[in-house]
Order: C-alpha cells, then structure tokens, then sequence
C-alpha cells in the first residue's frame, strides 16, 4: 500500500469498567474504501466516535496525511476535513432541505441569508454526487434514503476527506442501497477515503477492498476483502464456529389452543384476523413493512384499540374469553423499539430485569422489595441467558444491543408469563448474539411456552418456526407449516399485495 | 463487619459525589455569613434555620414525588396555605385540633387527588393543570378570608406542635422523619421503584404491566399529602393562617429545593432526602440575608443567583463524569 492517508496508531479507550479500545492501529490509504467490521459491543462506534470527535480517546495517536492532529470535538473533526454520516439521522425535519445543508455555512452579508446563493451551492452538490432532490422540500417529507443523501451532502459542502457512514443502510430500501453504493463509489473515484461500519456482510461485495474486523476493542485482522470469505469474517467476529440455529419441528399438541382470535378488526389497520396459538408453538408472523404486524401484536395486548372480535385465553383448561387488557397480564412483549418502549435506559441492569414482576416476586409479602432475593434473581437471569456486564448494577445503556435485548427478555422470564410476544426480537443485533437469543426462544417452547415471533429476516425466521402465518395490508392470507421455503413466504406477502391493490382501487 | 458497609459507601460517594454539593454549599455560606454576623452560627439561629425549613422540606418531599413521575405540581404552596385557612377557621371555632390536623391533610390530598386525576386519566399537561389550581386555591384563601389573617388558635395545637426535644422544635424531627420515611418507601418498596420507572420511560413501564396512570395518580396525592402536613407545621409555627403563606413565591422554593437537592424535573433521578437539604440551602440563605439586614427584595435576587451558579456547578460535574 502506497503511503497511508489516515493512520490510527494504539488508540486505547475505556468506559467504567470496560475496555471499549485496547490499542487499535489500522492505515487507510487516500481514495480507499474500508470496511470496519464487528459485532455490537466490538468497539467500532466508539473507535469512529473518537474520529469525529463525539468521544475523547485515552492514549495513541491520530495522524492524517502525516501529520499528528487532536480531535477534541466535531469542530476539529471538521476542521480536519472529517465528516461523519450517523446511523440516527439528525435533521431538522420542519425545515426545508437547503437549510438543512446550509445551516451553518449560510452566505451572507452582515447576516443577512443569499438564498440565490444557497440554492446554487445545494445544486452543485447534488449534482456532484448525481442526486435528484427539491431542495425546497421540507426534509421531514422525505424518505429516510432521501434524507440520508442529504446528511451525505452536507458531509461534502465542508470539502470533506475522509467521510464516515455508520451503518447507513440499516433503514434503506434496495434501490437507496445501490443508489448510495454508486454514491460511495463516486466518493472514492475523487480521492476520498470512506470508512464503512457495518454488520451486513452481504453488502461489502464490490463495494470495500479492505477490511478491518474488531472483536472486544481489539483488531483481530485485516486485509483484502478477497481473502475473507463470508464464513470467515463471521468466525472471526464472533470468535467462535457459529452455527445456524435449525430447530427440529416439534409435534405440536393441536386439540386446543392457548390463544385464540375471532374476527380482530382494527380500523384502517387490520381486518379479519383469525388465528389459534398452540401451546409449546413458535408462530412466524411474516409480512412486509407495513402489513400489521407489529399492529395485531399491539392490538391484542390493549396497546391499540381494537374496534371489533373476539380474544379467548385458556384458563384451567377452559377457553375464556378476554379483553386485550386481560390477556396483556398472561402475555411478556418484547417490543421492536427496545430503547424507547423496552428499556429504562438511566436504570441499573438489575432494576430492568425485576420490573415487571415486582408484585409476582415480592408483594403477596409486604409492599417492601427483599433486596437479597433480588440480587439473587437477577444473578441467576445475568448467568441463564449469558448476559454480559461487570455487575447487576450497571446502568443498561452501557450495553450493546445484544446485551440489552436479553435485558428485555429476561425480564419476563422472571414474570413467567404463558405466552411471548416477540417483536423483531434479533434486529440489530450481531451475529453471535443472534443464535444466542434464538436457542432462548427455542428453549422457552421447549418450556410449554407459546410464541408470536414477528421477523422482517426471512432468512432467520426459516426453519426455526413450527407454523407461518403471512400478513399482508392487514390481513391473514396465508398459513405454512415449519417448512415453509423462502419464495413460498416471499410469494404470500407480495403477490396477494398486489392482488388487493387492484380490487381496493 | 465494618469493612463490608465502609466499602459500598466509599464507591457510592466516589461515583455521586456530585451529591455533596449541596452540603459544601451550605459549609461554605454558613462560614462566609458566621464571620460577618456573629449571632448567625449561635444554636438559636441555627435551631430557628431549621424550623424555619421544615415546612419547605416537607413539601419539597411531596414536590419530588412528582418530579420523579416526570411532572410538576406548581398548586403545592397554594395548596398548603388554603388547607392551613380551613384548619385554622376549623379550629378557632372550636373543632378539636386533632381532628382539624386530619381535616387538613384531606383538604390537600383532595386537591392532589383533582391535580393528578386531570394529569393521568383526562392527559392534560401537569404545568397547566396544576397553575390553574395554583389560581383557584390561593384565590380562594384571599376569599374565604378576606385578606384577614385567621388567628386565636388553641394553645393546646400550638404547644403539642412546638414541643421542643432537647431544644429542638418537633417540625424539625418531622421533616427528618418524613424525609427517611419517604426515602425508603422510594427506594425498597415496589411502589417507589414503580414511580422512578414511569418517570424514566413511561412507554416501557406500560408495557412491562406498572399500572402508569393509578402511579401518576399516586404522586399527586402524595403532593397533596404532603402539602397538608407542611399546612400543619406551617399554621402551628406561625400560630394563625392567611393567604399569604401560599403566595406564590413559596413554591418556587419548594421546587428549587428539590432541583438543588439534585431531583430532576425531567422524572427519574433523585430522592426526597436530599430535597431535605436543599430547602436548607434554600433558608440558609434567606436567613443569612435577613441576618445580614439585605432588603427581601435584594434576597430574592441573591438566592436566584445562587440556584443557578448552584445548577450550572451541577451540569458542569456531571458532564465531566
């Protein structure tokens, strides 16, 4: 490799009690494209955190163009002509897109805005990068892909060298994906250096010539994409030979339901839903966005209004009927949004496992909770499902998404309750912990336990579930047993699509 | 034995020594004033500061109840000098006083009762909410008593309340005792937890099964209470009632003892305990100008400045944890 452009020399970073960085050193050459690989918790967002300036490193060295620079905050991160694509996007979505782009770069005289000017310099970049944007559109009425093309824009007005994308295609649709891919390429073709973090390795083909794979804070290699195949880049994320978690289809007991429900209505979101959930069962919801998934989770357990059907649990061997707000009590959700609907996000490791199911564990006693038996609960749910963390005491922020979505989990372990929701319980999170909470799944079935398992990952739904049942605008229109294949769903979920468009138009 | 406590405390103040801001606050004031007026540091003053706050105290506990759920209760004050008016009319026409004190705390805890119904089960904006009722009982205490104070209380409440144990006024071990008291109810009892997990993510703790409206609900009435008890002291200390021992600038220091105690108005961290020692900060410097002989007005002014640098000190060691 010729003379390195950006070098990062032993840089050491540690948070209360845990070494995020352990003397990472890594070299990009100008106009190259690099991959940084990791699961969550590796330690990639911290390393790029230090590089836009968002997080101070401890010890090593930064050196661009050889010279030694400090980066003591997203001003010297610019100054130094690094630009930093987030995975949240953070735009003023009340505001038009030129403004967005030009909010602190705004020409002016004495103040006073050239919106003349502004708009050219928006369209020079767009043009640039190729983009097609009305920059008087309010930024809150584009689309996430649209929205990120903006966020890369304004990386660019700044004469950017070296732009950072934090897992930028997490929201994005096929056509945004290759659209940015194009985008990136372009970046690379004008000497730009990009570092790409992500956990998709699909995506890194044609795209990166090296890579970088962190694994606990350290470097554990790197080198051309060429000589890592998919299996062993996953191998050495996670350290360990991963494995597919195939469940044997069990028999399941079908003479009766624990769950049954007749004709659930919802307006505008969900009609005509009829469907028995069997006891030990893990039932696949599969649809695309949009279809009401996460609706029909949410109206039977009351966090929607239902407007019209019927919901019958089993109670001593009898199907009573119930309301969403009943059934909420014998149900534990595991909700899509783990950090604004999940977790208490100040709170200790061990005050999130016990919420729930505070009155379960200690009230029928008195109204104090037994600190000792809580410590001991909390201990064995930490040890059960593997949770890292240095103590129960830990504030759950600190914890990488895998981490926390066991949090989640464990906390209605401790409630014990018949049935599971599980909302996306394997999005965003790496590999490793993925089977981790699959074999979890598998074994709460193995339990007598009945599961509602919505995934948007086909690929990780297949041969785990013992019956499919396909949404599609709302609607059930399909049902297949455990081994059901890719094209059989996919088929379901889009064909009946589009068949429903026609008569509702 | 000793070691196994000594350890977790050094940890904990090693970790939250920011809570000790409040304490160095109040050394350094009270050396700063002692050397200017001499009487300032002599045991009847000190005793009378601490009189003088446990009322603020009392109701700063109640104040942090419902910061902690992430709201506000700005009819506290309000609240405390209308129910005060009740008992004190109650009581100068003869009811037993016992039975008043009681009258007293329902009074409040009613109007807590309205304020966090209005809150959780009809969503309406605590700030609102408990401004208008901040309106209607202050202007129902002006007109009840017609900007008259309500005095000739009998001497056996005023007596029993102000008995002094070892020279110190019972107010004091009240507010020490309800500051305790709440303490623990908040932090072991699952009431409590409950309360700091709707005041740190409500979504989340409606979904994980806590009963979210009935714990907002509790917080206010808890207010309530509290404002009620602080009615009690207050009225006894004073031994008569008017309107203006609800005025509004009352509760302003009720709510900035809370915030210098370290309670946070967006819901979730703090402790009625150390509300405690920031209504002391707060009188402290009340005080210490009286003592002085700065005009009230000028006061005002000295003590905003002083929750202020106060916070900012706050914010600034919390960033640099």
């Amino acid at each position: 490799m010729k003379s390195p452009f950006l070098s990062l020399k032993d840089i050491s970073k540690r948070f209360t009690g845990v070494q995020a960085l352990d003397h990472v050193s890594m070299d990009i050459g100008k106009g190259e494209v690099v991959a940084l690989i990791g699961a969550n918790g590796a330690g990639k967002s911290t390393l790029m955190n230090i590089l836009g300036g968002i997080v101070q490193k401890d010890s090593g060295t930064i050196w661009i163009n050889g010279k030694q620079v400090e980066i003591k905050s997203p001003i010297d991160a610019f100054a130094n002509g690094i630009a930093f694509v987030h995975q949240e996007l953070t735009s003023l979505n009340t505001l038009p897109v030129v403004d967005n782009l030009m909010l602190t770069s705004y020409p002016n005289t004495l103040g006073i805005i050239h919106d003349r000017q502004s708009q050219k310099q928006v369209s020079e970049i767009f043009t640039r990068l190729g983009i097609e944007l009305n920059y008087n559109e309010k930024m809150g009425n584009l689309s996430p892909g649209d929205q990120q093309l903006v966020e890369i824009s304004r990386a660019l007005l700044q004469d950017s060298r070296i732009v950072i994308f934090d897992e930028p295609t997490s929201s994005l649709s096929k056509y945004e994906k290759d659209r940015l891919f194009k985008i990136i390429d372009g970046l690379k073709n004008n000497g730009v250096t990009v570092i790409y973090i992500t956990h998709l390795l699909d995506e890194l083909q044609g795209l990166c010539e090296r890579i970088v794979i962190l694994r606990n804070g350290q470097v554990v290699n790197l080198g051309n994409l060429a000589d890592f195949p998919h299996k062993r880049i996953v191998n050495e994320m996670i350290g360990e030979e991963s494995e597919r978690v195939v469940r044997q289809n069990k028999s399941i007991n079908k003479s009766e339901p624990v769950l049954r429900v007749n004709n659930l209505y919802c307006r505008g979101v969900l009609k005509n839903i009829n469907f028995d959930l069997y006891q030990g069962e893990i039932l696949g919801v599969w649809g695309l966005m949009g279809s009401g998934r996460t609706e029909l989770l949410r109206s039977l357990v009351g966090l929607d209004p239902i407007s019209s059907g019927e919901l019958f649990y089993r109670q001593s061997g009898k199907m009573v009927k119930i309301s969403p707000l009943e059934l909420n009590k014998h149900v534990g959700f595991v909700t899509e949004d783990r950090r604004n609907e999940g977790l208490f996000q100040t709170m200790s490791v061990k005050i999130n496992l016990t919420i729930a199911s505070l009155t379960n564990l200690f009230g029928k006693v008195k109204p104090f909770i037994n600190s000792r038996k809580e410590e001991q609960l909390t201990t064995e749910t930490i040890r059960k499902l593997q949770i890292k963390v240095t103590s129960a005491n830990q504030t759950v922020g600190t914890l990488s998404g895998g981490n926390q979505q066991k949090v989640v989990i464990g906390r209605w372990l401790l409630r014990d309750p018949d049935i599971f929701f599980l909302d996306e319980p394997i999005k965003g999170i790496d590999v490793g912990s993925k089977a981790e909470i699959k074999k979890i799944i598998g074994l709460l079935s193995e339990q007598g336990k009945s599961i509602l398992l919505v995934s948007s990952e086909i690929d990780e739904l297949l041969g785990f579930c013992d019956r499919y049942i396909v949404m599609c605008r709302g609607q059930l229109t399909r049902e297949y047993m455990g081994n059901a294949t890719t094209s059989q769903l996919m088929d379901a979920a889009t064909s009946v699509r589009s068949a429903n468009r026609e008569v509702s138009v | 034995m000793n070691a196994t406590i000594i350890k977790p405390a050094m940890i904990y103040l090693r970790t939250n020594y920011v809570r000790l801001i409040p304490f160095l606050f109040i050394f350094i004031i009270s050396i700063i004033i002692g050397m200017q007026v001499p009487n300032f540091l002599g045991q009847r003053n000190l005793i009378n500061i601490l009189n003088q706050s446990s009322a603020i105290g009392i109701m700063a506990i109640g104040m942090t109840m419902v910061f902690l759920v992430g709201g506000i209760d700005l009819s506290i004050a309000a609240n405390m000098g209308f129910s005060s008016i009740i008992g004190a009319m109650l009581m100068r026409d003869g009811l037993n006083p016992f039975i008043a004190c009681l009258i007293m705390i329902l009074v409040s805890a009613l109007i807590g009762t309205i304020n966090g119904y209005a809150v959780s089960y009809l969503n309406m904006i605590p700030f609102v909410v408990t401004l208008s009722m901040m309106y209607v009982t202050a202007g129902a205490s002006v007109w009840i008593t017609e900007s008259t104070s309500i005095t000739g209380l009998p001497d056996s409440f005023v007596d029993t309340i102000l008995t002094k144990i070892w020279g110190i006024p019972l107010p004091v071990f009240i507010m020490l005792f309800l500051g305790i008291v709440s303490t623990i109810y908040i932090k072991s009892t699952i009431h409590g937890r409950w309360i700091y997990a709707v005041g740190t993510n409500i979504t989340a703790a409606g979904i994980s099964g806590i009963p979210v409206k009935k714990v907002k609900l509790w917080a206010y009435i808890l207010a309530g209470v509290f404002a009620g008890l602080g009615a009690i002291l207050n009225t006894a200390r004073l031994a008569s009632a008017s309107a203006t021992m609800g005025q509004s600038v009352v509760v302003l220091d009720v709510a900035s003892s809370a915030v210098v105690g370290g309670v946070s108005i967006y819901g979730g961290i703090g402790t009625p305990i150390m509300a405690i020692i920031g209504a002391l900060l707060i009188t402290l410097i009340s005080n210490s100008m009286n003592m002085l002989g700065v005009s009230y007005y000028f006061t005002l002014v000295i003590k905003g400045f002083v929750i202020i640098t106060f916070i900012g000190f706050d914010a600034w060691l919390r960033r640099r944890q």
